[in-house]
C-alpha cells in the first residue's frame, strides 16, 4: 500500500490500548486506555514530556510492540496481534521510521543506508540503486550518495533517513523526535521536508516530539502524560 | 524476502568491519586445519614413499628365504612395531642354527642352496669407481644363484678367475661438478661392465675412494673432491691407525686376483660361497700373522658355526611357497622376501598410525579452540550490532533473515579458514617435502638411493571432508550467538548505545 492508494476515513484507529511492562517485577504502565484516531494524509506531533509513553505508542504503531490490550488498525488492518513475518513484512511495506539518533549504518554510504528496506522486500540491486537515488535527491541530498554518515552533518543524516524511511515509499512514517539531536535551523529544514513530503505525497506522518514550537508544521497536536491522552 | 547475494554482500559488509577480529579467527581456524593437512598430505606421502622404498630395498635380498629358529612370542612383549619390542624380542633369542639343521634344511624337496650370511672384507674391486662409498666387502652366494643372476650373453670365467656378480649402483655414478653431487653416469650401460675381468684384492684394507668428501662445515654442505693434500694427509693418518693394529708390511700382502663380472645386481656384490670361504681364511690367517708379526697375542677362533639364521636358494621360483610351507613343517621360521617386506609394511603401518593419530590430536585440539573463536567472534559481532539488528528488524527484517545474516557471516569464516588452512596445509607439506628432498638428494651417496619425485600427496576426498568438517563446525559454533541476535528484541536494540 502506498501514501497515493490511500483512501477512507480514519486511516488510523487506536482503540483502548495499553502497554505494561515489567521492571524488577513492578508493573509500569507506560499506556492507560489510549483512543485516538488520525485520517489519511494528516501531520500529527505528539506531544509529552519524558516517560509519558510516546515512543511506545510509536513503537505498538510501526509494529515493533504488540499492546498488552486494546486494538490497532492502520489502513484497515489491525496490527494488534501480527506474527513476527506479518510484523516485519508490514513495517517494510507500510511504515517508515526516522529516530532521533538518525541509526545509519556507518559503514554503509548513503545509498545503501538509504536503500536498506529495499533489501528486506527483495528488490533487485539496480532498481534498488535507482529508487534510492530518487529518494535522495527528494530530500536534497542526491549528490552526496557516496558519502558515509561520519562525512554529513547531522542535518544531512537525518535527510538520509527520511530517504530510507521514504524509499519503501510508504503510507505511515513515524518520527521519534527526529529533531531531538538538531539546531534550530536544521531542525526548520527536517519539518519544511517532512512538511512538504506529507503534502506532496499524502502520506501520514507522526512525529513524537517535546519540542512545542513543531506543532506549527502538524494539523493537530496529540498530547501524553503518564501514559494517557490529555 | 531478501535475496541470497544481498545476504552475502551483509554479511561480509558487518565482517569487513570487524577486519582484526575476523583475521585473527580465521588464520586461528586455519592453523588447525594446516596442521591436518599438512601432516596427512605428509603421513601419505612419505607412507608412499617408504613402500616404494621397501620395494627398492627387496631388490637387494640375493636369497630366496630366510629361516630362522622357530620360538614363541615372550608374553610380554610389547605390541609389534614399536623398537622397544624389537630390542626386547631380540634380547629373548637364544636360539641358533647349527650344521645340522643346514642339512636338514638341504634334504627339503625343492631346496637349491642353504648357507649362511657370509662376507668377506676388506677387499678392493680394480674398478674405475667414483662413488664415495666404500666397496671393501664382497657377499657370498652359492654358486647356482649366481649362474642365475649371471647375463646369458657372458662367457662362465675360466677356472682361476672369480665369478663375481658387481652392484650395479657402484658403477653408474658419476660426480657433477656443478651441482656438487652424485648422478647417474649418462652412458651407463650393463653391457660396458659385464663380461669385463677386474683385478680383486683381497685382504686390502685401503679400498675407501677417497677422491671425495662431504663436508658439513662449510656454507653449503655437499660432496667435493679432496685436494691432494687433503688425500696425502688422509693416507698418513690412514696408515698411522692400520700400522697401530697390524704389521707394517701387511699392505703388500693383500691377495691379487682376476674376477670376471658375470652379473650386475642392486647393491650387493656377490661372489661364490667356496671363493668367499676361502678368502676368509686367508684373511684371518694373515691377520693372524701380522699380530704374531708385532707381539700381539693372536685373537681366538671363531665361536664355532651356529648362526642365528640361514640363506636359502629355491630351484624353481614358482614352487617357493611350497618350500616354506615344506619348511615351515620341519619347525622353522621362513620369511620370503614377500613376507619380509610385508613385516616391515605393517610396523611402517602401527608407526604411521601412531604418528597420524598424534596429529590428529594437535589439528582436532587447535580446530576445536577455534570453533571457540569463531563463536566468540560471532557473539561479539551480534553484540556489537545490537543497533544495527534493530534497525534491521525496523525497517522490514524477519527474525529468519537475521538469523540468515549471522549464519552466513560464520559460514564464511569457517569457509575462509578452512580454504586458508587447507591451502597452507598444502603449501606447507610441499615444502617441507621439498626441502626434505633437497636435502636427502645432497646427502645421498647413490644417485640410485630410493629417493621418490615427493613426499607428501592430496587426498580429495579427506580435503573435502576436513573442509566441509571445517564449515560445519563453524556454522555450529556461530548457530547460539546467531539465534540470540534473531530473538534480540527490536525495540531494545534500538535504544542501545554503543
Amino acid at each position: 500500500m502506498t501514501g497515493d492508494e490511500l483512501s477512507g476515513d480514519p486511516f488510523i484507529r487506536v482503540d483502548d490500548v495499553a502497554m505494561d511492562y515489567r521492571v524488577a517485577n513492578a508493573p509500569v504502565h507506560a499506556l492507560r486506555r489510549v483512543a485516538f484516531t488520525v485520517t489519511a494524509g494528516e501531520l500529527i506531533c505528539i506531544m509529552g514530556p519524558s516517560g509519558s509513553g510516546k515512543t511506545t505508542l510509536i513503537h505498538i504503531l510501526g509494529g515493533l510492540l504488540t499492546p498488552t490490550q486494546g486494538r490497532v488498525v492502520v489502513g484497515g488492518r489491525d496490527i494488534s496481534h501480527l506474527t513476527d513475518n506479518e510484523a516485519s513484512a508490514y513495517r517494510n511495506s507500510t511504515v517508515g521510521f526516522v529516530f532521533q539518533l538518525f541509526q545509519l549504518m556507518p559503514y554503509y554510504d548513503a545509498i545503501e543506508n538509504v536503500a536498506l528496506p529495499l533489501i528486506f522486500s527483495g528488490v533487485p540491486a539496480p532498481v534498488r540503486r535507482e529508487r534510492a537515488r530518487e529518494a535522495l535527491t527528494a530530500v536534497g541530498l542526491g549528490h552526496r550518495h557516496s558519502h558515509k554518515s561520519g562525512e554529513l552533518s547531522g542535518g544531512e543524516m537525518q535527510r538520509v533517513a527520511i530517504a530510507r524511511a521514504l524509499v519503501n515509499r510508504p503510507c505511515l512514517i513515524l518520527a521519534d523526535e527526529p529533531t531531538g539531536n538538531l539546531d534550530r535551523d536544521a531542525t526548520r529544514t527536517i519539518m519544511v521536508l517532512l512538511k512538504q513530503i506529507n503534502t506532496g505525497s499524502r502520506v501520514t506522518i507522526l512525529v513524537v516530539t517535546h519540542n512545542e514550537a513543531l506543532s506549527e508544521y502538524a494539523h493537530r497536536t496529540i498530547r501524553i502524560e503518564s501514559g494517557e491522552l490529555v | 524476502m531478501i535475496r541470497r547475494s544481498d545476504l552475502l554482500w551483509i554479511a561480509s559488509k558487518k565482517l569487513l568491519v570487524r577486519k582484526r577480529w575476523v583475521l585473527f579467527t580465521v588464520f586461528s581456524l586455519s592453523l588447525g586445519l594446516v596442521i591436518f593437512t599438512a601432516s596427512v598430505g605428509l603421513i601419505e606421502g612419505i607412507r608412499a614413499a617408504a613402500l616404494t622404498a621397501l620395494d627398492q630395498a627387496s631388490r637387494s635380498f640375493y636369497a630366496d628365504l630366510t629361516v630362522e629358529p622357530k620360538q614363541e612370542r615372550p608374553r610380554s612383549s610389547r605390541p609389534s612395531g614399536s623398537v622397544v619390542a624389537l630390542i626386547h624380542n631380540a634380547s629373548q633369542t637364544g636360539q641358533r642354527l647349527s650344521a645340522d639343521d643346514e642339512k636338514k634344511l638341504e634334504r627339503v624337496d625343492g631346496v637349491d642352496a642353504v648357507w649362511s650370511e657370509t662376507q668377506v672384507e676388506p677387499v678392493k674391486l680394480g674398478l674405475p669407481l667414483e662413488t664415495y662409498h666404500s666397496m671393501d666387502r664382497l657377499t657370498a652366494a652359492p654358486e647356482s644363484l649366481i649362474r642365475r643372476i649371471a647375463a646369458p650373453n657372458v662367457p662362465w670365467p675360466a677356472r682361476g678367475v672369480v665369478p663375481l656378480v658387481m652392484s650395479r649402483a657402484h658403477l653408474r655414478s658419476q660426480f657433477d661438478e656443478t651441482a656438487k653431487r652424485f648422478k647417474v653416469r649418462p652412458d651407463f650401460s650393463d653391457a660396458r661392465y659385464l663380461g669385463r675381468t677386474i683385478d680383486l684384492w683381497i685382504g686390502f684394507n685401503q679400498s675407501q675412494n677417497r677422491d671425495f668428501r662431504y663436508d658439513y662445515s662449510e656454507g653449503q654442505p655437499g660432496f667435493r673432491r679432496t685436494t691432494e693434500k687433503e688425500r696425502d694427509d688422509e693416507q698418513v693418518s690412514s696408515y698411522r691407525n692400520w700400522r697401530s693394529r697390524f704389521d707394517l708390511n701387511i699392505f703388500r700382502r693383500a691377495l691379487r686376483l682376476k674376477a670376471q663380472i658375470v652379473g650386475l645386481s642392486d647393491l650387493k656384490v656377490l661372489v661364490p660361497l667356496p671363493f668367499a670361504r676361502d678368502a676368509r681364511r686367508w684373511i684371518a690367517l694373515r691377520n693372524r700373522l701380522a699380530q704374531k708379526a708385532r707381539g700381539q697375542p693372536s685373537g681366538g677362533e671363531s665361536s664355532g658355526d651356529a648362526v642365528s639364521k640361514l640363506l636359502v636358494a629355491v630351484r624353481e621360483p614358482a614352487a617357493i611357497p611350497a618350500v616354506v610351507g615344506r619348511i615351515e613343517k620341519l619347525g622353522y621360521r621362513v620369511h620370503s622376501r614377500q613376507s619380509l617386506i610385508q613385516e616391515e609394511i605393517d610396523k611402517a603401518a602401527t608407526a604411521f598410525k601412531t604418528v597420524k593419530a598424534i596429529f590428529y590430536g594437535i589439528g582436532l585440539t587447535i580446530f576445536a579452540l577455534s570453533c571457540l573463536l569463531v563463536w566468540t567472534t560471532t557473539s561479539k559481532v551480534v553484540a556489537d550490532s545490537r543497533r544495527e539488528i534493530g534497525v534491521f528488524r525496523a525497517v522490514g527484517a524477519t527474525r529468519r533473515d537475521i538469523l540468515s545474516i549471522f549464519i552466513l557471516q560464520a559460514t564464511l569464516l569457517g569457509t575462509a579458514g578452512a580454504l586458508l588452512g587447507v591451502l597452507l596445509g598444502v603449501g606447507l607439506a610441499a615444502g617441507i617435502s621439498t626441502a626434505v628432498l633437497r636435502w636427502a638428494s645432497q646427502q645421498r651417496l647413490d644417485p640410485d638411493d630410493a629417493i621418490p619425485a615427493t613426499l607428501w600427496s592430496v587426498d580429495l576426498t579427506t580435503t573435502l571432508l576436513i573442509v566441509a568438517g571445517a564449515i560445519l563446525a563453524s556454522v555450529l559454533a556461530g548457530l547460539i550467538p546467531a539465534r540470540r541476535a534473531a530473538r534480540m528484541d527490536p525495540v531494545t536494540a534500538l535504544t542501545q548505545r554503543e
